[in-house]
């Protein structure tokens, strides 16, 4: 794909030039709103969304950068904004009962393919989920994550640290569900 | 380092998950992107109709429009008897230097027109130097007396409508902010629904440099300036047959000429026009800008007088039916004197780039201006007297204009530079309603706009 005809194409408002740059990224996009949101009808909701805004706002891309992660950005903040309008969302962000979900150090080796754990970050909690994508996926710093979220540095730390941790423990109960048998049966 | 290998690893992971979206998805991106098209569509030809109003007004009054001071049309009060009825008298005992520039009109044409419409009609054209007098005369005209004015051997005709009827005059960045509909939130940071901007987007969805992007939505200033020709127009659709004020109609028959009696003044001919100021501007979207600002205006037109005198005159204006004047100007070719009008004017107007070039932009701007005259030395025609004189009484200080404007952007070092052509039209009339004759200040000229950008 030559991109830079491609944008130009695009900003003339060539249709099959957008619907082309769509069906390149469209694939991996919606894979990013699938890690944030809790159904896929939420994430293709968050995709289209985040679409729109690529397309509008593609007059700002200058070539400078990668493309891909120039609309990958777009799809975060599309999903960021989209959980924020979840009204349980904020309390989910600030709960954090220490006893629930102790810290932890482990550092299973993953067997899961990309779905499954996809799937099990989605079963986090939605405050675990969010940090935890945005850390460990994104590679935003929690200082990063505390002023786009809204909250204290160390909160997004001690959720990501919970979430991290939660997730582990499922991770590993899962390796032995997979081992003795139990995974393979599901 | 486990945990690096941890977050590593879920990275790898994530970076091959990937799913295959339904067609629906597409087809509401589509569908967006298309209405937000639709949806400029009516702007854009809102701005192109004004702008065409405007252009098609401004060549009809350059090319086709012989403009003069007010004189013309009139509704007298007396009644001619019926054996005057259609018989206009066209004297012309007037000694004209340039007998090529009287405009003679066979007399049977009135009295063909008045014979075949039984009824008035009429329009009748009348040698006053060099322009014409039409008056569509109601039911008789009345007769043409020479003017008593004679010094230097000017000497105008004039039109003594005797017949109660009509004359007419002759002479004429921020980044647009796409609607989100699930969120709505304004945040700082990659959250807020600010979309990152190209220069922030080089570091990469995973790296955590250039996150805090610069806001391109502020007002930006810029500076800019104007040259070109100013002139009178009398309306753009051509409304130079508006009636005689009624004071000028009752005129006491101690006027110089007589009742009725209607001098013709000098025409009035373009002048230079410049302007300076200061703006400031913001986008609205990502072609779409809105643009507020204060100017100095000066505009200027030039007419032909005879000697000033300094003595005193009596003229007639709307507030009084006569007043005095201490000095005024002869009606004559004597001298050209330059009508000058200083204003300050408040314009907003609307930008909208019709290429989608960075680097050398077309850019068509419509707006208005609130403007108010500080100052002028203008001249004003009493047709009555026959005399110029200065005077604020008969000015509208408060102007409102509308102008456009294409210009073209460059790229300067440290600024962006527009340069092109305007048109500017005074939508409230230069003199005061009471006139016969409005005079919306027409100009037409290059604009320039300097714009400097951060380094």
């Amino acid at each position: 794909m030559n991109q830079k005809k491609l944008l130009n194409d695009c900003l003339k408002g060539k249709a099959s030039a957008q619907r082309e740059l769509y069906t390149h990224f469209a694939h991996a996009m919606l894979g990013l709103c699938y890690r944030y949101t809790k159904s896929m009808a939420d994430a293709e909701d968050v995709l289209q969304e985040g679409f729109i805004k690529v397309f509008k706002n593609l007059h700002q891309f200058n070539g400078s950068g990668e493309l891909g992660a120039w609309v990958r950005r777009i799809m975060v903040n599309t999903a960021i904004n989209y959980l924020k309008s979840q009204n349980h969302y904020q309390y989910d962000l600030s709960f954090a009962d220490k006893s629930l979900h102790p810290v932890s150090d482990e550092n299973p080796e993953l067997i899961l393919n990309a779905k499954e754990l996809a799937d099990l970050i989605r079963q986090l909690p939605i405050g675990y989920q969010t940090v935890f994508n945005m850390h460990a996926v994104e590679g935003y710093s929690h200082v990063e994550i505390g002023k786009i979220l809204g909250v204290h540095e160390g909160t997004s730390k001690s959720q990501y640290a919970r979430a991290r941790a939660l997730l582990i423990s499922w991770i590993t109960r899962n390796s032995m569900d997979h081992k003795t048998g139990i995974y393979a049966r599901k | 380092m486990h945990e690096n290998n941890f977050e590593k690893q879920v990275r790898e992971k994530m970076d091959h998950l990937g799913f295959d979206p339904s067609d629906g998805v597409w087809a509401g991106v589509n569908n967006e992107i298309r209405k937000e098209k639709r949806r400029r569509r009516p702007l854009f030809w809102l701005f192109f109709l004004s702008g065409l109003l405007l252009a098609g007004g401004g060549y009809y009054f350059i090319s086709g429009k012989n403009n003069s001071i007010p004189v013309a049309k009139d509704r007298l009060q007396n009644k001619p008897d019926k054996k005057q009825e259609m018989q206009p008298i066209y004297q012309d005992n007037i000694s004209m230097n340039d007998k090529s520039k009287e405009n003679k009109v066979p007399p049977n044409v009135f009295a063909g027109n008045a014979k075949a419409g039984g009824l008035p009609h009429p329009f009748l054209t009348v040698k006053t130097g060099d322009h014409n007098l039409r008056g569509p005369s109601g039911h008789r005209f009345g007769q043409i007396v020479k003017s008593s004015f004679s010094e230097k051997g000017l000497q105008d005709s004039i039109l003594l409508n005797a017949g109660g009827d009509e004359f007419k005059a002759g002479s004429d960045a921020e980044t647009e902010r796409p609607s989100d509909s699930s969120v709505g939130r304004n945040l700082n940071g990659l959250a807020a629904g600010k979309i990152p901007s190209a220069d922030s987007a080089g570091g990469g969805g995973k790296s955590g440099e250039n996150r805090h992007h610069k806001k391109s939505s502020s007002w930006k200033t810029g500076f800019t300036g104007t040259a070109g020709i100013s002139s009178i127009s009398q309306g753009l659709l051509h409304s130079a047959n508006t009636a005689y004020p009624a004071y000028l109609v009752n005129a006491p028959s101690g006027s110089p000429a007589g009742p009725g009696v209607l001098y013709k003044s000098s025409d009035l001919k373009p002048g230079f026009a410049f302007g300076a100021g200061v703006f400031v501007y913001r986008n609205l979207s990502k072609r779409i800008s809105f643009s507020a600002g204060i100017n100095y205006r000066y505009y200027s037109t030039k007419i032909n007088t005879g000697n000033r005198v300094d003595s005193s005159v009596s003229v007639y204006t709307a507030s009084v039916q006569a007043s005095a004047v201490n000095s005024f100007y002869r009606n004559g070719i004597d001298q050209t004197y330059t009508n000058q009008y200083h204003f300050i004017e408040l314009p907003l107007a609307v930008n909208f780039q019709l290429n989608r070039s960075s680097k050398t932009p077309v850019i068509w701007e419509a707006g208005f201006s609130m403007a108010y005259l500080v100052s002028s030395n203008a001249l004003y025609f009493d047709p009555y007297s026959n005399v110029y004189y200065k005077t604020n009484q008969q000015f509208n200080k408060a102007q409102l204009n509308t102008a456009t404007a294409i210009l073209v952007g460059f790229r300067l070092d440290h600024a962006e530079l527009q340069v092109g052509p305007q048109v500017q039209y005074g939508m409230t009339g230069l003199v005061n309603s009471s006139s016969p004759d409005p005079q919306h200040l027409f100009y037409y000229g290059l604009k320039i706009s300097l714009i400097p950008r951060k380094k």
